[in-house]
């Protein structure tokens, strides 16, 4: 730093000593010079008046002195910060907003309103897409997906998971493989069964995620694949509420049952650790990991897919692209493990970018909604800015005119914003928790599951600071920036000016323009909402099948000792539906595999004799002979399983309308013989003797061709049982459970959920969008019509002359009506047409990416602007009765 | 016919300072001022309050130094006096004036017949 350089700086530290330097030095100079004019010969007056003329100005020289010795930039700074100026821009602030209170409030308001929808949208935005995974490094995660001929996605093998770590593929270090699995936690001393959620891990899962443990340790490697040495993680959670949070935990045995695709069995497990709290593993609802185990015969099994999920992770630094390339070499090594069901194709994507797919489009659409939001909260504050500066250039000439520096001007501006957008920032955080708790918990369950820390996850972090920052920014460059636009053509001889209350016509195209970009910003929205509301509605009304009126499911996941054979789990069934037949307020009880809103597990029909038909994709259902009351599906043709459709009696089928229709186009599908073919080959061939009507498992998708079987030919794994009650019984599943668990207490039971909780989850992703819509098309739409109201009322104010002298020449309320319509209408109607523009483009580009969702309709379009215009049009009624209330006399003010 | 004032292009009147001190001695802000406008005939436009932003951007630079003393008629003001470095800088800025405006006199000079 040069001595000068030091020198500038250091005068900001004694700045007062320095000032009252120049003082004394000026008091001396004027001293000075005034002898000398008195030795000239004027009079003491004279020579004092001369000795200051000759001096110029005092605070100029003062300026002049500060910014030659300082460093001027740096000191307006401290300037503007220190605490006379902040308490001075305070009291104006204070002043201005006791003055014009409406006009405050309204800026305050809006801005509030818009930083908390947009807080709120990007929150879930970063808990969701823009903050990192809770694993170690976790950029360097990558997903692995194998496909198969049929383009799912298909799961892996032990032996095609194995094949992919050694020898090891440039650049992962590691790949793990994960399964979700459904076991039950059988009843203990004091604990009743339950339903369990697991993950199942492969050897090397822990290591590639980084997982830790608060109590106990890992699995050991020897306790993966074909061991019997059973042991099990508990979550945190799960260790609090089953086990009260037992410090003995470890070391513990608990009778765990383990899912039939896994071998099935109920057994003892040792427990060796519990997890960190929260711990997160691609989805929170889990309860216990445990490693992967299974029979021999599985374990070396290349076609018997283990897991689901597969995760690799790279070497320090290595980008997605890089691994990708390595795809094709993966895509070799599961082939070459044998598999008899081919894998097609392989991707290699960033963890977060495929766990949080589905979901990306869904939250464009509310980071969108919340950008075009905060705009017109922006877009409010300039032209407000504007106005207020039009309104006050008088009182900035007498400004200018006493020697305020544009610079001042400026800096007096951004004092005023700042403490503005600190008041309605400190109302818009405040604001914003209460929409994370209000409009959040509307969030459809399957998303809140998927993001780490589910609803504690939406909070303003500095993701959301950084775009509300910069958002605030912007619309401060833009107002100062038309402050400084409409001040530095300003002189103080502007004062002499007549006219200079009256707009002026760059001011006011200005403003025009920005209200046009407002109306067409909120069209978007306001079209965006009404063709959402409007297919929400539509697919609510879509009739899903079956009957809801007092239907509840509930889950029963066998036990192993239960599924020994076929024919005991038959017997089992037939034991639980006796039992709860009989339970008091059930009106209908029955059973099926999966219920009407699961879309998988399909198999192929093939005609049992040979022929020219293709194979048809179909649902395979395993259904009682009481479901069809208890469902409400009504039968169409043929009948439904009675009692006597049992394992030894010849097989029969039941299909739905749309299979048979699709099937058996010309003739009737009763007596036609079907094999189902699935993954385990085709099934023994089955008599058609029913034809049942159609369901389908979401609203927006054509019904679902299903081929039913009876559960006493055809007996699942596990069983929802529906259950209808009787009117005024209200819920009866309880008692249903009670009579379960008098058959097995060892029986978990899961649910139970309404017949409409599940048709509701089915639109919730639109619902909870469209919530989201209403709440920030609402936003928009006062935004809006406020700022119409602004523009429309400014407008008569600054023309009132220019009416008056329309007045004064003889026109009439319909020549001031029609001048008035004109300037409206040229705003608005580019503002609509714009709006319509901009939604064409945002829709087509989210159509097909959100599950459901339609393009709007002409109607839709049609409704959006009309209730657009509509509001606009009452923006501008309170300012056109202005407009007709001026007379002549105006002139004359 | 009357001439209009001559106003001083940015940075001269740090020369002006520099020169009229060393030429002059030591000097407080009125004389200096003063001495200026008599120097060029009343030709030079000058607020005397500026000179001040022009002593204090030498001293910063070490070229003056000021000390608070008495003038002859015994008014308390700040004398000013010019250093080695100071005069260094004059010599330099001198030489670079010289330069300036004997590059734009000739630049600006009538060409001979020119203007036919």
């Amino acid at each position: 730093m040069t001595g000068r350089w030091r020198e500038r700086l250091f005068s900001l530290f004694k700045k007062s000593a320095l000032d009252q330097e120049f003082e004394d030095e000026a008091q001396s100079h004027i001293d000075l010079a005034t002898d000398d004019y008195l030795q000239r010969g004027h009079s003491l007056t004279e020579a004092r008046r001369l000795a200051h003329v000759r001096f110029g100005s005092i605070a100029g020289s003062k300026d002049a002195h500060r910014e030659s010795r300082g460093v001027p930039w740096l000191e307006r700074l401290f300037f503007y910060f220190s605490g006379d100026v902040m308490r001075h821009a305070l009291q104006l602030w204070i002043r201005q907003a006791t003055t014009h209170t409406a006009l405050t409030a309204f800026l305050v308001l809006s801005l509030a309103i818009s930083l908390a929808g947009g807080a709120f949208a990007l929150s879930l935005n970063s808990a969701v897409l823009w903050r990192s995974l809770p694993f170690e490094s976790a950029r360097d995660l990558m997903s692995i997906q194998a496909r198969g001929e049929d383009g799912q996605l298909r799961w892996l093998s032990w032996r095609e998971l194995e094949s992919m770590t050694a020898p090891r593929i440039e650049p992962f270090d590691s790949v793990a493989g994960l399964t979700a699995a459904d076991f039950n936690a059988l009843s203990e001393a004091g604990l009743p069964p339950e339903p369990i959620s697991a993950t199942v891990v492969s050897p090397n899962f822990f290591d590639v995620l980084g997982v830790r443990v608060a109590l106990g340790g890992l699995p050991p490697l020897a306790t993966y694949g074909a061991s019997r040495d059973r042991v099990v993680l508990l979550t945190h959670e799960f260790w609090q509420r089953r086990f009260r949070g037992a410090t003995d935990i470890v070391g513990r045995s608990i009778r765990l049952s383990r899912p039939e695709y896994l071998g099935g069995g109920d057994e003892g497990y040792r427990v060796i650790g519990v997890l960190t709290r929260d711990t997160w593993l691609l989805w929170k609802d889990f309860d216990v990991v445990l490693p992967m185990q299974a029979e021999p015969s599985r374990i070396s099994d290349s076609s018997r897919g283990l897991f689901e999920r597969v995760v690799g992770r790279t070497t320090s630094g290595a980008t997605a692209a890089s691994a990708r390339v390595s795809a094709p070499i993966l895509l070799e090594r599961i082939r070459a493990a044998g598999s008899t069901r081919p894998t097609a194709s392989l991707s290699v994507s960033e963890l977060q970018e495929a766990v949080f797919a589905d979901l990306r489009p869904q939250l464009k659409v509310v980071l969108w909604l919340a950008i075009l939001v905060l705009s017109l909260a922006g877009i409010n504050v300039v032209i407000s800015t504007i106005a207020q500066a039009a309104e006050q250039r008088r009182g900035t000439a007498i400004r200018l005119a006493v020697g305020a520096s544009y610079t001042r001007l400026i800096g007096d501006t951004l004092y005023q914003h700042g403490i503005t957008l600190c008041v309605a920032t400190a109302l818009g955080l405040a604001l914003a928790q209460w929409l994370v708790g209000g409009v959040g918990s509307q969030m459809p369950d399957g998303w809140l599951a998927r993001i780490p820390g589910q609803l504690s996850a939406l909070r303003v972090d500095a993701n959301v600071v950084w775009w509300l920052g910069a958002a605030l920014v912007v619309t401060i460059v833009f107002s100062c920036g038309s402050v400084h636009a409409m001040t530095r053509r300003l002189r103080p001889w502007s004062l002499l000016c007549s006219g200079a209350a009256e707009d002026n016509l760059g001011a006011r195209t200005w403003r025009s323009a920005l209200v046009g970009l407002e109306i067409a910003l909120c069209s978007a929205v306001v079209i965006t909402s009404v063709t959402l509301i409007t297919q929400l509605i539509t697919l609510r009304s879509v009739p899903m099948g079956v009957d809801r009126t007092n239907t509840s499911a509930i889950w029963i996941n066998l036990g192993s000792a239960t599924l020994a054979d076929v024919a005991s789990r038959v017997s089992y069934y037939d034991r639980i539906l006796q039992a709860t037949q009989s339970v008091a307020g059930v009106e209908s009880i029955g059973g099926v595999s999966h219920p009407f809103t699961i879309g998988w597990e399909s198999v192929q029909i093939r005609d049992a004799t040979p022929s020219t038909a293709s194979d048809i994709t179909a649902l395979a259902r395993s259904a009682t002979p009481g479901y069809l009351q208890a469902s409400g599906v009504p039968l169409v043709e043929g009948r439904w399983f009675t009692a006597s459709d049992r394992m030894n009696a010849p097989l029969v089928a039941v299909v739905s309308e749309s299979l048979a229709r699709a099937r058996w186009p010309a003739q009737s599908a009763i007596g036609q013989t079907i094999r189902a073919v699935g993954p385990d080959g085709p099934s023994p061939v089955a008599t058609v003797v029913g034809v049942v009507a159609d369901t389908r498992h979401a609203p927006h998708l054509p019904p679902d061709r299903i081929l039913y079987r009876a559960v006493a030919q055809d007996p699942p794994p596990w069983l929802y049982l529906t259950v209808r009650a009787r009117p005024g019984v209200g819920d009866a599943t309880q008692a249903v459970s009670d009579a379960i668990w008098r058959v097995n207490p060892d029986q978990p039971v899961d649910g139970p959920w309404t017949f409409s909780e599940w048709v509701d989850g089915r639109t919730a992703h639109l619902r909870f969008l469209t919530l989201i819509s209403i709440v920030l098309g609402g936003v928009s739409l006062v935004l809006a019509v406020a700022g119409l109201y602004a523009l429309t009322s400014w407008s008569v104010t600054s023309s009132k002359r220019s009416i008056a002298v329309r007045r004064a020449i003889g026109a009439a309320d319909r020549q001031i009506c029609a001048w008035y319509i004109s300037q409206w209408a040229r705003v608005v109607v580019s503002g609509l047409i714009g709006g319509w523009i901009l939604q064409s483009v945002w829709t087509s580009a989210l159509v097909g990416a959100i599950q459901g969702l339609q393009p709007p309709s002409t109607s839709m379009v049609l409704l959006g602007i009309s209730l657009m215009a509509i509001a606009a049009a009452a923006a501008a009624l309170a300012p056109l009765r202005r407009a007709l209330a001026a007379d002549a006399t105006t002139l004359m003010r | 016919m009357s001439r209009t004032k001559l106003d001083l292009l940015q940075g001269t009147l740090d020369l002006l300072v520099l020169q009229t001190l060393d030429t002059m001695g030591s000097q407080h802000g009125y004389g200096l001022a003063r001495r200026i406008e008599q120097v060029s005939g009343d030709d030079v436009l000058l607020n005397q309050g500026t000179i001040y932003a022009s002593l204090v951007r030498l001293q910063q630079r070490r070229w003056i130094v000021g000390k608070w003393g008495t003038s002859e008629t015994n008014r308390r003001a700040k004398f000013y006096t010019i250093t080695k470095a100071g005069r260094t800088q004059l010599a330099t800025q001198r030489s670079y004036w010289d330069r300036l405006t004997a590059v734009v006199g000739r630049v600006l000079a009538p060409v001979p017949g020119g203007d036919k």
